[in-house]
């Protein structure tokens, strides 16, 4: 009985990911049918070609991939700075305040900034505007990292002659691999699930996939929409299996 | 002074830049312009936005929706994550279908509103099962789910978007604290299995849970996406009020934009400081 419960819950979570692209690849659908009439690639077709939504997945992918190399770089290695810091834990606190606030109103409050800097509108603004976000959770993310075992393999290097260089090439990175991969994938997610901050830093300008997405919402086309959706959710649906299988082999 | 205690103190020096300073200057602009000291419409120190806002009930209507609209979502979530965790608890470990529950994870804010529009639209998936199933004629007879004052469409479409997250974290200190085995010792020592649940498990999950509670519960306040899309536009959550200010062509809107800006950092900031999500929780149940 629970068994079947259980397959029937993982079902009803299963369904936006079966509806959305059906959704994509039907011509019409209309009420009161559960499965579209006809399926086609019309709309993928055309979307591709000029709908210039190919243009916005490559954009989103690069923004998103520049973000998460950047964050993750640098929120790892002051991470590591803050943890070890006396304030660590007013450091910390700071950390949660542009995380916990709404991307949207936080654009609101940069946007004077951006407009004087000429960074509204633009892709480097959009850059800027997520990396002001996704650095500070990096930190969240990195600062229970550093434990006080990682500091004394550290210093283990250092009292055998080893130098700085050495200890983070052949221990740090190492042994921390599993942890910056993780915040690879959280930080490129968070980058590519952005539309509150982009939308009003890159002013309509920047197109990223969801920007396109709420664009075809509001033109009422549920069609594209989907398609956009689609394009959304698979690469993050990859990388949460790449994940899970990387914790079971860890854990095996 | 060493080199390397030079780049330690760079390296606090720019995450101060990078996490506090924007966010300070943000909102010191924004104070600075709803009293009329900054901006193009400054004219000198005045409190009267700052009156319009407070005696207006726009504003207040905005907080309390969107905080009871965080407050129904997390209260949702919960219940459902820890009722997931304590009952497929052998499904969750062994199943071969336990992967499904993050895939919602997977899922943007702004698809999940797209989704949940069309689920719960008068003409979308659950009314097709509703007249598919004879309970109604057409979509006209659907109740409106979207769009609608109570916000039903939005608590809906957010719990659908937190509980998996919530369920992966409870599964995870379900384990981590030990719960099976504490629970297994309460049974020995003559506890019935609910009084195992509910004294047990439950306060242990809830006390683990506390700092996530908090979090979302100010992320769900601020919440942007789904509110724009399935909110009633005439009953606005804060964001929504907030970014329509900002939008409006009539430049007199804007300070109050501001107030209201303001009295959003204050509540965000009440919420963390009030509940630290970002405190460590010391020690474990065993």
């Amino acid at each position: 009985m629970k068994k079947a419960f259980f397959t029937g819950l993982i079902l009803v979570l299963a369904l936006p990911f079966v509806y959305l692209p059906l959704l994509s690849l039907a011509t019409q659908w209309r009420f009161p049918l559960l499965i579209p009439d006809e399926l086609t690639l019309q709309h993928w077709t055309q979307a591709l070609s000029i709908g210039g939504i190919s243009g916005s997945l490559l954009f989103s992918a690069f923004t998103a991939l520049a973000v998460a190399l950047a964050c993750t770089a640098l929120g790892f290695r002051v991470a590591r700075t803050i943890a070890r810091h006396p304030h660590r834990q007013t450091l910390v606190a700071i950390a949660y305040l542009p995380y916990a606030f709404s991307p949207v109103i936080y654009a609101f409050c940069l946007q004077f900034f951006f407009l004087k800097t000429s960074l509204n509108g633009t892709v480097a603004g959009v850059f800027l505007g997520q990396f002001l976000i996704v650095f500070p959770f990096t930190i969240i993310l990195f600062v229970n990292h550093w434990t006080p075992r990682l500091r004394a393999m550290e210093e283990l290097v250092y009292t055998l002659g080893g130098t700085p260089a050495a200890a983070w090439s052949r221990v740090l990175l190492p042994i921390s691999r599993p942890a910056l991969l993780n915040g690879l994938f959280q930080t490129f997610l968070l980058s590519w699930f952005e539309y509150g901050l982009t939308s009003v830093i890159g002013q309509g300008r920047v197109p990223t996939l969801p920007v396109r997405v709420y664009q075809y919402i509001g033109e009422a086309n549920p069609y594209f929409a989907a398609l956009g959706s689609t394009l959304l959710i698979c690469p993050p649906l990859l990388f949460l299996w790449l994940n899970h299988r990387f914790q079971q082999k860890i854990h095996a | 002074m060493t080199i390397q205690s030079r780049s330690e103190i760079l390296f606090v020096a720019f995450f101060i830049l990078a996490a506090l300073f924007p966010l300070a200057a943000g909102l010191s602009y924004a104070l600075a312009y709803s009293m009329g000291i900054a901006g193009a419409l400054g004219t000198g120190f005045t409190l009267q936005y700052w009156q319009t806002v407070l005696g207006h009930s726009g504003f207040w209507t905005s907080a309390g929706l969107s905080m009871a609209v965080a407050a129904g979502c997390v209260l949702l979530s919960t219940g459902l994550a820890l009722a997931i965790v304590l009952t497929f608890q052998r499904q969750l470990v062994h199943s071969r279908l336990r992967f499904g529950i993050y895939w919602p994870l997977a899922i943007p804010p702004i698809v999940a509103a797209f989704w949940g529009f069309q689920l719960l639209g008068s003409s979308g998936l659950l009314a097709r099962f509703a007249a598919g199933t004879g309970l109604i004629q057409g979509p006209e007879d659907f109740p409106p789910l979207i769009n609608d004052p109570g916000q039903v469409g939005v608590i809906l479409v957010l719990t659908m978007a937190t509980f998996p997250f919530f369920t992966v974290v409870a599964q995870q200190f379900f384990r981590s604290e030990h719960i099976p085995e504490l629970m297994r010792l309460a049974r020995t020592l003559g506890a019935s299995h609910r009084q195992a649940v509910w004294r047990i498990a439950v306060p242990v999950l809830l006390r683990k849970l506390r700092p996530v509670l908090v979090l979302y519960s100010v992320f769900l306040f601020g919440a942007y996406e789904v509110p724009l899309i399935l909110g009633n536009q005439s009953n606005r959550m804060i964001s929504i009020l907030i970014a329509q200010k900002f939008r409006r062509f009539d430049l007199l809107e804007l300070p109050q934009a501001y107030v209201i800006t303001v009295l959003y950092a204050l509540i965000v900031l009440g919420m963390l400081i009030g509940f630290r999500p970002g405190r460590e929780t010391k020690g474990h149940a065993l």
